[in-house]
């Protein structure tokens, strides 16, 4: 049976651990973790602080190459992703850095059969109208990950806010 | 007062006679030794019209319940300095987390900072309708032992629990400060439950500097326990169900009322029938031309229309025409106009329709409002009108020892009113001893020392007598009757 790759994405508070932890209970393959979070760790460990816009692209280069590993290490039927290689377009424009050639080359080579984004759980409002400009970047991070799968020529299937299972099964019935 | 409006009629209106009758039945089963209005505001800026139509209301409306069912009130304002003080987004996660009012600025300058916000403006209301109010921090009050108990009451029923204050996405924000930095994940994603137990429950949580942390919730412990706003108010009224001496009303603006049936069903899974929850009385809302809250935020961010120069004080009170003391004489007039008819009372207004009822108030009008509303029997009043009733007499509760000579009182008997002023104030053990030291003929003309000291027997119990009587000097401020 061929492999079959989908990617779960989504900005900050999507709710991408928990569908990702029912798909795994409802016995899918499913990555473990998201990987370009132990690779930040790593990193902060290293450098001994946040990292900083001119450490973005040592970072991504790693997070990419750690991507394809993962890409590559799935060999037959369904699989679903933690995030997928071409995310990495939409951070590295959110911290005003050009894709690399390296990211260029692994989209057009390693490709998904389907892209999953998950709807934001929350509208980033306040009750009282406040809008924090922090809140909006991470808005704005949701809209720049599903361009960045746009402009690489997916069309993603968008999972509404709703109860786990219920997108768990919007998924399933999308496959 | 009256206002000069007109106001359709709705359903609850239509099922009152007065407005006070909203509170009529709870207060007969409850039979509580206080009524306690309070309201909730966060202090992360000058407030505008609708935060002060609200708190003024909890005032004017502690008054009047007073008035009318005899029964002590207070105010509880609950200043929220766990508002988000600063937001920012965590490098590796992107997940929002806060730090609070009270964690940015400390106790001192939180306090301060409250204080300069509110202080005058609760001591003018206080002092114009003699109610007594304490100012709680959020930090206080989820500090105090019974608000923890019932957080943890709340968590063996949180599955049921989140889908009701969070109805949207089921996540209930239960946030906990990094003991070293203070930011707390302001959504809680990576919040977990290690254990509950019923005294005590043990939660993990993650601060993208500090890694890991635990955070130990007990009735006496000191982590800080910081609610999303629906949840923190299920605990909130849920804790004020459980006060069998206190009903708590929750006074709120109106658009909470939308927003109640969820903290209805909340309360509902906990166990609690509604007669038992707090009464909500929702105030009207201050609207703009297009029948949108009026909201600061969204005016300062360009996206709703700036009210132009003249009606710039809704926005910053201190640009009301006149002092500070004439804007607390017309919003309290405002409210009293609103409160003569549920039809007024339980409706919205646009803010030029504020603006024009609280220019419409004459000066003379708005410095009655100072005056104290006093309810007396009729026949009474009818001696304190025609002027031969110059000493009135009452019992020494807190709210009557605060009035003091120059103070205006205004006396009520049915719809008529009649204006005086205190010219002195003398408090006696008893009303033996005050009937001896009065002069008698000035309490009641008509009748004997010995008949008007039965009559007040009649009137005051012995318990209330032990609270000091009063005798409270007067003089007619004004011609005539209203």
């Amino acid at each position: 049976m061929r492999p079959l790759r989908f990617v779960i994405t989504g900005g900050p508070a999507v709710g991408k651990s928990e569908v990702m932890a029912r798909l795994r209970e409802r016995g899918y393959s499913c990555s473990t973790h998201e990987i370009g979070r132990e690779i930040y760790r790593q990193f902060k460990e290293r450098l001994g602080r946040h990292l900083q816009k001119e450490d973005r692209a040592e970072y991504a280069l790693a997070v990419l190459n750690a991507y394809i590993v993962e890409y590559e290490a799935h060999k037959e039927g369904l699989h679903f992703y933690d995030r997928g290689i071409p995310d990495g377009y939409g951070w590295e424009r959110f911290f005003g850095v050009e894709p690399s050639p390296e990211l260029i080359a692994a989209t057009a080579k390693y490709r998904y059969d389907g892209v999953i984004v998950l709807d934001p759980l929350d509208t980033f409002e306040d009750e009282g109208d406040i809008a924090w400009a922090s809140e909006r970047e991470a808005a704005r991070l949701h809209q720049l990950i599903i361009q960045g799968y746009v402009d690489a020529g997916y069309r993603p299937i968008f999972v509404p806010m709703d109860f786990v299972d219920r997108r768990v099964r919007f998924i399933e019935a999308n496959l | 007062m009256s206002l000069p409006l007109t106001s359709p009629n709705t359903v609850l209106a239509n099922a009152l006679n007065q407005t006070v009758d909203l509170l009529r039945a709870r207060i007969a089963l409850k039979r509580p030794k206080r009524v306690d209005f309070i309201v909730g505001t966060q202090i992360n800026g000058t407030p505008h019209l609708g935060t002060n139509l609200t708190q003024c209301a909890a005032f004017v409306l502690a008054r009047e319940i007073r008035n009318a069912f005899s029964v002590d009130t207070t105010v509880t304002f609950n200043a929220l300095d766990n508002a988000p003080y600063h937001i920012e987004l965590d490098p590796e996660s992107f997940h929002s987390y806060q730090i609070t009012y009270r964690h940015a600025l400390g106790l001192e300058a939180v306090t301060e900072l409250t204080e300069s916000l509110y202080l005058a403006f609760f001591e003018g209301l206080s002092e114009r309708t003699a109610v007594d109010y304490r100012l709680q921090l959020y930090s206080e009050q989820q500090a105090t032992p019974s608000f923890r108990q019932t957080f943890l009451k709340t968590l063996p029923l949180r599955e049921q629990l989140r889908w009701r204050v969070s109805p949207a996405n089921g996540i209930m924000h239960v946030r906990f400060p990094c003991p070293h930095c203070f930011k707390a994940e302001k959504r809680g994603e990576r919040m977990r439950i290690l254990s509950t137990e019923k005294d005590c429950a043990i939660f993990e949580a993650f601060c993208f500097d500090h890694g890991v942390y635990q955070a130990i919730i007990k009735a006496e412990s000191d982590t800080y326990l910081d609610l999303s706003t629906l949840y923190r108010n299920v605990v909130k009224e849920a804790q004020i169900a459980d006060d069998q001496n206190v009903l708590g009303v929750m006074v709120k603006g109106g658009d909470w009322a939308f927003a109640c049936q969820l903290v209805d069903w909340a309360l509902g899974v906990l166990g609690y029938k509604a007669s038992e929850l707090p009464v909500r009385w929702f105030t009207p809302q201050i609207l703009t031309e297009t029948g949108a809250k009026l909201s600061k935020s969204l005016i300062s961010r360009g996206e709703m229309e700036v009210p132009s120069q003249a009606f710039s004080w809704v926005l910053d009170t201190h640009d009301f025409e006149g002092d500070f003391e004439d804007y607390l004489d017309s919003l309290v007039g405002l409210v009293m106009g609103m409160l003569e008819d549920p039809k007024h009372f339980f409706r919205a207004y646009s803010y030029l329709e504020v603006d024009r009822l609280m220019k419409a108030q004459s000066p003379e009008t708005r410095r009655e409002n100072r005056a104290r509303l006093i309810r007396i029997y009729r026949k009474y009043f009818d001696l304190i009108a025609s002027g031969k009733k110059t000493i009135e007499i009452r019992v020494g509760y807190s709210s009557m020892k605060k009035i003091k000579p120059g103070q205006l009182l205004r006396f009520v008997s049915q719809s008529e009113s009649c204006l005086t002023r205190v010219i002195d104030v003398r408090e006696y053990s008893s009303f033996e001893e005050l009937f001896e030291k009065e002069d008698f003929t000035k309490i009641n003309p008509d009748k004997g020392k010995a008949e008007q000291l039965a009559d007040v027997r009649n009137i005051f119990s012995r318990e209330k007598e032990a609270l000091g009587v009063l005798a409270i000097e007067i003089t007619r401020e004004d011609e005539g009757v209203k």
